[in-house]
């Protein structure tokens, strides 16, 4: 009963002390930007890798920032669609921003049921790019490249290849892969890279299209075939890539940040260079190591054109491949 | 089996050092809070104390979250029994009974039975995953797209047993909730279905809202005449269970933990869909099934044990390959990652003394619940005291800050509004509200799955019947159902006297 | 019984051919999806379709053993449940304007002198205490987004 008693009391301790953290707003400066908390819109479910990753700028967000906190808003739904279009149609006064992905804003914006368009953004800037890559069970009777075409060859178009889906960089890439490798596979879409995953070590598919954060989970369970990028991957220096095995086929999958396009320009500014400090902390780097999240730092004005050459090149993919 | 009891012990050892207990009793305290208030689910209830996470140290921090996950399990049970609102999908058909039970004046006993149930369920089920995670999770892999849409399918045949007087009223009703769920984006083709350009319409109809608006608002609706306020006058009798009550729900506390357990495995089955399945189980084997529904307490011990073992068969996957089984555990699952533990394999490996504590923290929290969960049961029990005009306000308040924590929206909120009106409908015109609940929740993963499958055969719907495990799912789901329909009109007395009494 | 059963089903039944007409518009299969976004809801659409026809032919004419009895609704349920229910939506409306403690003070106050005729300070008294302990719980502990209104409560 005594114990009890003391837990009780432990407990109604820690609640005061919640409650006190919670309402110890700082002091503000008018002046100075933020001079309040910064709302931040995440377009994809608390946990999720958009929300890990972003709460790790968070721990390095005040020093940059004046000290002001930043406060989570998310608002899921329809594949990100919902959030990212609550970033474009908030108050362009720099106190909500939000997380962005890419190819993803590209191909919503590019949809019939669009409801934002690239342009609606300022971008702050890129702080992860994640390559996609061919991968197969462990125990696969496929070993590389070659294997893996010979074996498409010989199933004719029945090899199933797994992909997160659908209108992603995967459901794209797996057009353009099997293009570029003269092949037929049959995409079979899953909803996320978690089911995509089971699937493939299940064996209920021959292979996937999936990305490095997802396979660096479980590395002893893949086997990977080729990275998707230009050089090799420091946390997977043995695999190779498309490009070594004279293949053209490049895609990854990008995140962000942004504001609502008619942010102040100084304001906006003041942004990208606390993200730039941020992104090139060495602390920073390190938590995103942990994470499993390759970072990879743009400017803002270097992830807007990127995104603008993207957007040219997604139309004519989904116009070569009907993707409409 | 040597080696893993030593490190269950060590896990003991910082499951039990007093910082880690009191944040282990802080879970367990918050996920009863959290499954007793309506709608306000295990999921949402991790997503807001994440931020927690930044200043707390891992283990403490998840064995916290964990305790939060399954404490929501036993809280869940407690709304649904006194009030007729259950406070999680997977207290749904807790309510069939339960409330019946507490309109007979044995609200102590459901309340005590189901922290009982749910307690012997979560320890057994615990066991299951400290001495067999590994080849468990291999099991589980086997199944694919396919398989899962056979399950699906066996997981619908309940539907014949949860309709009431009508079976035609209880597929209509299903087909309904069914149609519900296409709401939204086409998660296989990214098409928008029937949301006519609505931002809000586009990312779907929230079930969480559904079942608010369903249990908790009709329920206020239904009583707003004096007739019905009478119930809560009733004597309290028989606050704990007797040697006999144990003696005679054990064995289905015992069937409802290997339900629970080995369906938790299989990433996507939420303990909302176990614990009906359980519920039918009972109901199938009982040699009086016409009790159920009428306050059988099997019928609230069958779906709390169930739902319990499902929440411990759902770590497996998770520790084992980094997969969450549901979006309770995809959010625990970015808790680990916030501190760069990623699961799998090498979780065991590189950080083992965490897992272990996480672990021992749960048969520790287990224990907590349960003597949390029982001097509680007088209590709660007393509420049914509370006047009702004093009570309803109360919970209409508590059931929209449930709607609203879904996605933050007003919009979820009037989806629960409407839904009460429905709701209200349905049940003066005799259509059962658990059919459409239950259809509801499988909707999803049935129309992906059946996709999916149909994309890996190139079309060929033979898939389902080539793959020996779907094969036989859609053999079980196909006898059950016959059997029902078979049962339900060719003993037209038995029929009758089910029909009479299930009201 | 039957005719509340008439009137449902006709309901629905109108309802599924809408879906059906709107699952038929939606747009054919995407590469590599399998199934279209439409075929699905064509077909639950088309079962409920045929569930409901056939309720509706089992009461006019009168079938159904079940829909002999009377559904217990008068004149003075209607009029409570439609003042219930009107009170939630001004409720929502009133969360979203006025914030969401002071329009849980009005709710609260509201129903519960409505449906248990207590001394109008006692009900005030519920409502500011559940309004101010929601408000500290759910918007101050737990940080989730509760509407302000121009009040800020």
């Amino acid at each position: 009963m005594r114990k009890k008693f003391n837990l009780l009391i432990g407990i109604v301790l820690i609640t005061a002390l919640l409650f006190t953290l919670t309402g110890c707003a700082s002091k503000d400066s008018k002046a100075v930007y933020p001079s309040k908390p910064v709302n931040m819109i995440i377009a994809f479910t608390a946990g999720g890798s958009s929300d890990v990753q972003a709460r790790v700028v968070e721990k390095f967000w005040k020093k940059e920032f004046n000290n002001q906190p930043l406060v989570f808003d998310y608002k899921v739904g329809a594949g990100g669609q919902v959030g990212f279009t609550e970033i474009t149609k908030a108050n362009p006064d720099g106190y909500t921003i939000g997380g962005i992905n890419v190819p993803h804003i590209v191909f919503q914006a590019l949809s019939s049921q669009a409801t934002f368009k690239t342009e609606d953004f300022a971008y702050i800037a890129q702080v992860v790019k994640d390559p996609l890559l061919l991968a197969v069970k462990k125990d696969s009777p496929i070993n590389n490249l070659n294997d893996f075409i010979a074996e498409a060859k010989k199933k004719d178009g029945k090899m199933n290849v797994g992909i997160v889906g659908p209108f992603t960089a995967h459901h794209v890439g797996i057009f353009q892969l099997a293009d570029e490798l003269k092949i037929k596979v049959n995409p079979v879409i899953f909803k996320g890279a978690a089911d995509q995953n089971v699937a493939l070590l299940g064996g209920h598919v021959d292979a996937m299209l999936g990305n490095l954060n997802d396979v660096m989970r479980d590395l002893n369970n893949f086997k990977i075939l080729a990275l998707a990028d230009d050089q090799r991957h420091p946390w997977i220096k043995d695999v190779p890539t498309f490009k070594e095995q004279n293949v053209n086929f490049k895609a990854d999958i990008r995140r962000g940040f942004a504001a609502p396009k008619n942010i102040k320009p100084e304001v906006l500014q003041k942004l990208r260079e606390g993200f730039k400090k941020i992104c090139n902390d060495p602390e920073y780097l390190k938590e995103m190591e942990k994470i499993g999240q390759p970072a990879a730092y743009l400017s803002g004005e270097e992830f807007e054109k990127y995104v603008q050459e993207y957007t040219v090149n997604a139309k004519s993919v989904i116009e070569k491949y009907g993707l409409k | 089996m040597f080696e893993t009891l030593s490190q269950l012990m060590n896990g003991f050892a910082i499951a039990l050092a007093p910082q880690n207990l009191l944040f282990g009793f802080i879970g367990c305290l918050l996920g009863t809070l959290i499954g007793v208030l309506p709608g306000i689910g295990p999921t949402s209830g991790i997503a807001m104390l994440l931020p927690l996470t930044t200043i707390l140290e891992p283990t403490a921090a998840i064995i916290m979250l964990a305790g939060l996950y399954y404490g929501a399990m036993y809280g869940g049970s407690t709304t649904a029994i006194l009030v007729n609102i259950p406070g999680e999908v997977s207290s749904v058909p807790t309510a069939l009974d339960g409330y019946k039970l507490a309109r007979q004046g044995k609200a102590g006993l459901a309340l005590s039975m189901a922290a009982i149930s749910s307690f012997v369920a979560g320890t057994l089920s615990l066991l299951g995953l400290t001495f067999f995670a590994p080849n468990l999770a291999k099991m589980a892999l086997q199944f694919g797209p396919p398989e899962y849409f056979a399950l699906m399918v066996l997981a619908l045949s309940v539907v014949v047993n949860l309709s009431g007087r009508s079976l035609l009223k209880g597929l209509i009703s299903g087909f309904v909730g069914f149609l519900i769920a296409s709401i939204g984006m086409d998660p296989m083709t990214g098409v928008n279905r029937f949301s006519f350009g609505n931002l809000n319409l586009m990312s779907g109809i929230d079930f969480i809202s559904v079942i608010i608006g369903l249990f908790a608002v009709t329920e206020i609706l239904s009583n707003v005449e004096e007739n019905a306020v009478d119930v809560y006058q009733t004597k309290l009798t028989g606050l704990w269970p007797k040697l006999s009550d144990l003696i005679y729900t054990l064995p289905a506390m015992l069937r409802s933990t290997v339900i629970g357990f080995f369906m938790g495995l299989l990433p996507g089955c939420s303990p909302g869909v176990t614990s009906f399945v359980a519920y039918d189980t009972e109901k199938r084997i009982s040699k009086n099934p016409e009790k159920f529904g009428t306050g059988e307490i099997l019928g609230v011990v069958a779906p709390e044990g169930a739902n319990n073992a499902t929440t411990s068969g759902g770590f497996v996957p998770l520790m084992a390959f980094g997969i969450p089984s549901g979006p309770a555990l995809a959010v625990l699952l970015g808790g680990l990652m916030m501190y760069g533990l990623q699961p799998g394999p090498t979780l065991f490996e590189k950080h083992g003394d965490f897992v272990w504590a996480v672990i021992a923290s749960m048969y520790v929290g287990n224990v907590i619940l349960l003597v949390l969960n029982l001097p509680l049961v007088g209590l709660w029990a007393k509420l049914c005291k509370v006047p009702y005009p004093i009570l309803a306000p109360m919970v209409l308040v508590f059931s929209f800050l449930g709607a609203y924590s879904v996605r933050f929206k007003l919009f979820d909120v009037g989806i629960a509004l409407v839904f009460g009106l429905i709701g209200w409908i349905m049940k003066k015109t005799d259509f059962p509200a658990s059919p459409l609940i239950l259809c509801l929740i499988l909707a999803d993963m049935f129309e992906t799955s059946l996709k999916q499958s149909l994309s890996m055969a190139q079309g060929n719907p033979l898939i389902f019947l080539s793959r020996p495990i779907s094969l036989v799912l859609i053999l079980i789901a196909l006898v059950l159902a016959g059997f029902s329909i078979y049962t339900r009109y060719s003993d037209p007395k038995k029929a009758a006297q089910m029909m009479v009494e299930s009201e | 019984m039957r005719k509340a059963n008439i009137i449902v089903a006709s309901t629905l039944l109108a309802l599924s051919i809408f879906i059906i007409y709107q699952a038929k518009k939606l747009p054919a299969s995407i590469p590599g999806a399998g199934l279209g976004p439409g075929v699905v809801p064509f077909w639950l659409a088309l079962c409920l379709a045929f569930l409901s026809a056939l309720l509706l032919i089992i009461n006019i004419l009168n079938l159904d053993k079940y829909a002999s009895g009377q559904i217990s609704l008068n004149r003075q349920e209607l009029i409570s449940v439609g003042v219930i229910f009107l009170t939630l939506i001004l409720y929502m409306i009133f969360m979203e304007y006025l914030g969401f403690g002071i329009a849980t003070i009005f709710l609260v106050t509201f129903l519960s002198k409505r449906l248990g005729n207590y001394a109008l300070w006692k009900c005030s008294l519920l409502g500011i205490v559940v309004a101010v302990v929601s408000v500290q719980v759910f918007r101050n502990f737990l940080s989730m987004p509760l509407p302000t209104g121009f009040l800020g409560f």
